[in-house]
């Protein structure tokens, strides 16, 4: 249906880097993108547009949910964070991540 | 909280405000702008900042798009679009909707309108509060409920201490109720219910308005002129009055005070024939003064007329009550042989309490075989409007074949193809139920005006409820049911290439020659066969039935009066005829008045007892014919043009009393030969009651037809009238139009005696017609029925057929070039067209000759199977399939060669 996230980022990726981002607080759409800048070191590059069906589509699963707020610029904006449903989707994820990081790590150490 | 449901919380909220898609842009709005700010903070010219801020971001539009798409309800907006272009597609086909509406609406409309009439007359059950509790009390293996002394009920009443709870009713109809002191004009029949005061806490009965009777209003006999009504009552009546509580009706002079309004359509137990005033039974004799005064009748000798039903305690089963009823009716003939000296044992017989729950109708057994004949007749009429509907849609697929092809190609997905044309027959169908439904309405109001003449003037309301819709419902579904083959064939089956290929090879396939197509069209001619063979018996039933002589005259007046029910005694009532009579022949126009205590033609066939004998003065007893009897006035015969053929009329000295050791007779024809063969029964004795021969046989008269049209070698034997007058018909013969004479009758009677109750006032012919009303009513139903199918049908043939020649177009084309006649492509057209009605008929004739051969007893003169009825409804059929055919036949014989080479 939505159309999947645009640029070199991984299928699935953008998900668990949202997830992971809000799971240090409640934050905006804005300062989200940001942060997955710094967490990636820019090597994930995505236009950061596509991030907002990203998280529109997370709202209607559940994982995360919105309300309005004022940044410390005071101005109005949308800030997300992380419902319960979440928070253990992040867990889940995180520890398949591990799994196939890992596996490939074995496999790369092997050849 | 499930993920479905936020979701459908989220969507909703998106769908019903306009606030989502402001957020959206505000929140989109919001990154630019930080971007644009923090490449500014960077040193970026303002433009710059703005280009990059955008490059990065993205396609904002897009984005925003997606978003929204998120939000959106997919599937219902794919509804609603596939709904509006099945309607522009609908409209665009005018003639193609038309005609598959209009034939699912009749085929669902008298399958619906039929099951109305069935559902409120045979199926529905009484409407009052646990019905399931009701039995009615009825003696050993009986179905019908049977009638009981009140001195019976009293004993069941007072002997069941709280495990049943009985009531008694009676129904009678009266002809001169008045309401607020006012008698209408034309004597309305009223339906009289005389009730226990039981009966309506028994029945549970709902009230509308005021209170029910209780067992206070029933306690003296002869003090509590109250009653209730009913709502049809109050309605024509009283127009609907919102203080009708202390209003009145009178009956024989007596003024009841109405106390209630019956509601949620409660007409009584008798289903069918509805109630429209309840009277307690204290009241009997004051609204049945020529009845048996049941109250003074200790051991119900005299009068059994109550109906009684009861109500059981939920905690106790049927058979328990049953017991506990026979116990009690047990002792009370014991009681009773005791009392009167006879011998208990003759008299005792097993009580059985059946369910009530569908309260009582005997009507029902009389309609139950018409009514399943209409329904077998409406279901294979909605067969053949299915048939006709798959039949159209697959026309629709070839034409669509193009269409699909190339949205096919364009890449639109199968399943939107599939989909579009399920909704498009969806919509066809459903329009096709609605429209069925309002014809269901007309058609029942029409049906139910047809009931209402004949025999038994069954009167009831058709609500179109919720049980009725949801059998057109049903029937909705079954139409869509059978229409998801054909209508999603051609989405299902197209090739996304298949444009091009038809471009180029056009006429290599030959159709089918018994495709999908043939075969329906078949099938619905074989069932309109059928259809046509059982309207034709009908048919001609009718006509039979009419061109059957009566006997005498048709254009006598006849006119029932019942003194007894205005409480005249015997002699008076006697009287009052005998002046009325010499009044009324001294009117202008009036050419002779005669009596009788029996009407003609009044159905009354199924009372005739075939085993009471008929005794000679010899004491030999014969049995083996059926045979009736009916008391005349002297002139009677002469009256009513019933030709004498030995001996005499009756004269006004044979106006004997019962008592007398010799009493004169007339015989009918059938009956003198059966008891003398070729003797002169002139002078000679009969016996026609338990006093041995002691009547003299004075006349023989030919044979008419007395009881109903379809007597046949029925003896009859003519007594003189007697001095019990309760119940007389007048025999009129006028000089003009006797009908004209009835407004002028009425008004004499009515001067001479002005509570004379006046029956009905109608022509031997209007009789007639009444007493062949069912007949009548299966024919021009069945024909209806059988011209729709006919039409629906042959609709679909002429469609095939116009289809079939518009595809062949370019092969008549060339065969006309290389010289064919016109007549010799007509014959090529036709072919398989006439191909196909051969075998509709050959397969609908053996089946219509067998499944009308259960129809014999509501035949008359014709047998289920008879050649010439089944040549009538081949000629019909053929008939109509020509002219279906005429117009595709004219158009390829008329194809010019030129005209299409310039086309190619």
């Amino acid at each position: 249906m939505g159309k999947a996230p645009q640029g070199e980022l991984l299928q699935g990726t953008l998900p668990l880097l949202i997830l992971r981002t809000l799971a240090t607080g409640p934050n905006h759409g804005f300062a989200i993108a940001k942060r997955i800048q710094q967490i990636s070191k820019s090597v994930l590059k995505i236009e950061q547009g596509s991030l907002y069906p990203a998280l529109h589509r997370m709202e209607l699963d559940g994982l995360i949910e919105s309300y309005w707020g004022t940044t410390e610029n005071n101005r109005k904006a949308k800030y997300y964070r992380l419902t319960r449903r979440g928070h253990r989707q992040l867990e889940a994820e995180t520890e398949r991540w591990k799994a196939i990081a890992g596996a490939i790590a074995a496999v790369l150490q092997d050849a | 909280v499930p993920v479905w449901l936020n979701r459908l919380r989220l969507k909703l909220g998106a769908a019903f405000s306009r606030q989502h898609d402001r957020e959206l842009r505000r929140e989109l709005a919001l990154h630019l702008q930080l971007l644009e700010e923090e490449y500014i903070e960077q040193g970026l010219s303002p433009e710059e900042a703005r280009a990059r801020a955008h490059r990065e971001f993205g396609n904002a539009t897009q984005i925003q798009e997606a978003s929204h798409d998120l939000f959106t309800f997919h599937f219902l907006d794919g509804c609603v679009r596939d709904v509006k272009y099945a309607g522009r597609e609908m409209r665009r086909n005018l003639g193609f909707t038309v005609i598959a509406v209009a034939s699912l609406a009749f085929g669902i409309g008298s399958v619906t309108a039929t099951f109305a009439v069935i559902d409120a007359f045979m199926l529905r059950g009484l409407s009052v509060s646990e019905p399931e509790q009701l039995l009615a009390f009825t003696v050993s293996n009986s179905r019908a409920w049977r009638r009981w002394s009140y001195a019976h009920y009293q004993r069941w009443r007072d002997g069941s201490d709280g495990v049943l709870t009985a009531a008694a009713s009676l129904t009678v109809e009266r002809y001169n109720v008045s309401t607020d002191g006012k008698l209408p004009d034309d004597e309305g029949k009223v339906r009289v219910s005389l009730v226990s005061g039981s009966y309506f806490p028994v029945l549970r009965a709902p009230i509308a308005a005021g209170n029910a009777l209780t067992p206070d209003d029933d306690r003296v006999p002869g003090s509590h002129p109250v009653a209730v009504i009913s709502e049809g009552f109050w309605a024509r009546r009283f127009g609907r009055v919102r203080d009708i509580v202390g209003r009145s009706v009178g009956i024989n002079g007596v003024t009841y005070a109405i106390v209630g309004v019956t509601g949620a359509g409660f007409t009584g137990e008798w289903i069918g024939l509805p109630t429209d005033v309840w009277i307690p039974l204290a009241m009997h004799s004051a609204v049945l003064p020529d009845a048996p005064n049941l109250h003074e009748d200790l051991w119900g000798t005299g009068s059994r007329t109550l109906r009684v039903i009861a109500r059981r305690r939920p905690d106790v089963t049927r058979e328990q009550a049953e017991a506990l009823a026979n116990v009690i009716h047990k002792r009370f003939v014991a009681d009773r042989a005791a009392a009167l000296g006879e011998d208990a044992q003759d008299r005792q017989q097993y009580v059985d309490l059946i369910e009530a729950t569908d309260g009582y109708s005997p009507e029902r057994a009389y309609y139950f075989r018409p009514l399943m004949i209409l329904s077998t007749i409406v279901g294979v009429v909605l067969i053949v409007a299915c048939a006709n509907f798959a039949n159209l849609l697959l026309g629709r697929t070839h034409a669509r074949a193009a269409e699909c092809s190339v949205r096919l190609a364009l890449g639109a997905a199968r399943w939107r193809l599939v989909r579009q044309a399920l909704t498009e027959c969806a919509l066809l169908a459903v329009l096709g139920g609605t429209f069925g439904l309002i014809a269901a309405r007309w058609a029942t109001t029409a049906l139910l005006k047809e009931l209402a003449v004949s025999v038994q003037s069954v009167e009831f309301n058709l609500p179109l409820d919720s049980r009725v819709a949801a059998v057109n419902g049903a029937c909705v579904l079954f139409v869509l049911l059978i229409g998801i083959w054909p209508a999603t064939k051609g989405a299902r089956s197209a090739v996304a290439l298949s444009v091009l290929q038809r471009a180029q090879a056009p006429e290599s396939r030959r159709r089918a020659r018994l495709g999908p197509a043939q075969a329906l069209i078949a099938a619905q001619l074989a069932l309109c066969t059928v259809l046509l063979i059982g309207a034709t018996l009908f048919l001609r039933t009718v006509i039979n039935l009419r061109s059957e002589t009566l006997g005498f005259a048709r254009n006598v007046l006849l006119v029932s009066v019942a003194p007894g029910q205005a409480g005249y005694s015997d002699r008076a009532a006697a009287m009052l005829i005998e002046r009325a009579r010499g009044q009324l022949e001294s009117l202008p126009g009036i050419a002779a008045v005669s009596a009788t205590s029996a009407s003609l033609l009044n159905n009354t066939n199924y009372w005739i007892d075939n085993s009471e004998r008929l005794s000679l003065e010899s004491g030999q007893v014969t049995a083996g014919l059926q045979w009736t009897s009916a008391e005349v006035s002297p002139g009677y015969f002469k009256t009513i043009g019933m030709p004498l053929l030995l001996g005499r009329e009756f004269e006004h000295g044979d106006l004997t009393p019962m008592t007398a050791r010799v009493q004169p007779v007339v015989i009918n024809r059938t009956l003198a030969r059966f008891l003398f063969g070729e003797d002169d029964p002139i002078g000679r004795r009969i016996g026609t009651s338990a006093r041995g021969a002691n009547q003299l046989v004075v006349g023989v008269v030919s044979d008419g037809k007395q009881t109903s049209p379809r007597d046949r070698g029925l003896g009859v034997v003519y007594l003189p009238l007697g001095t019990e007058a309760s119940r007389v018909v007048f025999a009129i013969r006028t000089a003009g139009d006797p009908a004209a004479a009835g407004p002028m009758v009425r008004h004499e009677l009515r001067s001479i005696a002005t509570d004379l109750p006046i029956l009905g006032i109608q022509t031997i012919e209007q009789q007639f017609n009444i007493a062949i009303s069912q007949e009548r009513l299966l024919g021009t139903l069945s024909l209806m029925l059988g011209a729709i199918a006919v039409l629906i049908a042959c609709v679909g043939l002429h469609a095939l057929l116009s289809y079939d020649v518009a595809q062949r177009t370019r092969e008549i084309g060339v065969r006309m070039a290389m010289g064919a006649t016109g007549r010799s492509v007509v014959a090529l057209v036709l072919r398989d067209s006439l191909l196909l009605v051969g075998v509709a008929l050959a397969i609908g004739i053996p089946i219509g000759v067998s499944a009308t051969r259960p129809l014999t007893p509501q035949l008359y003169g014709v047998q289920a199977g008879d050649p010439a009825t089944v040549l009538v409804a081949v000629l019909l059929l053929a008939t109509a399939t020509a002219v279906a055919m005429l117009r595709p036949a004219r158009a390829a014989a008329r194809t010019d060669p030129i005209v299409l080479l310039r086309t190619e």
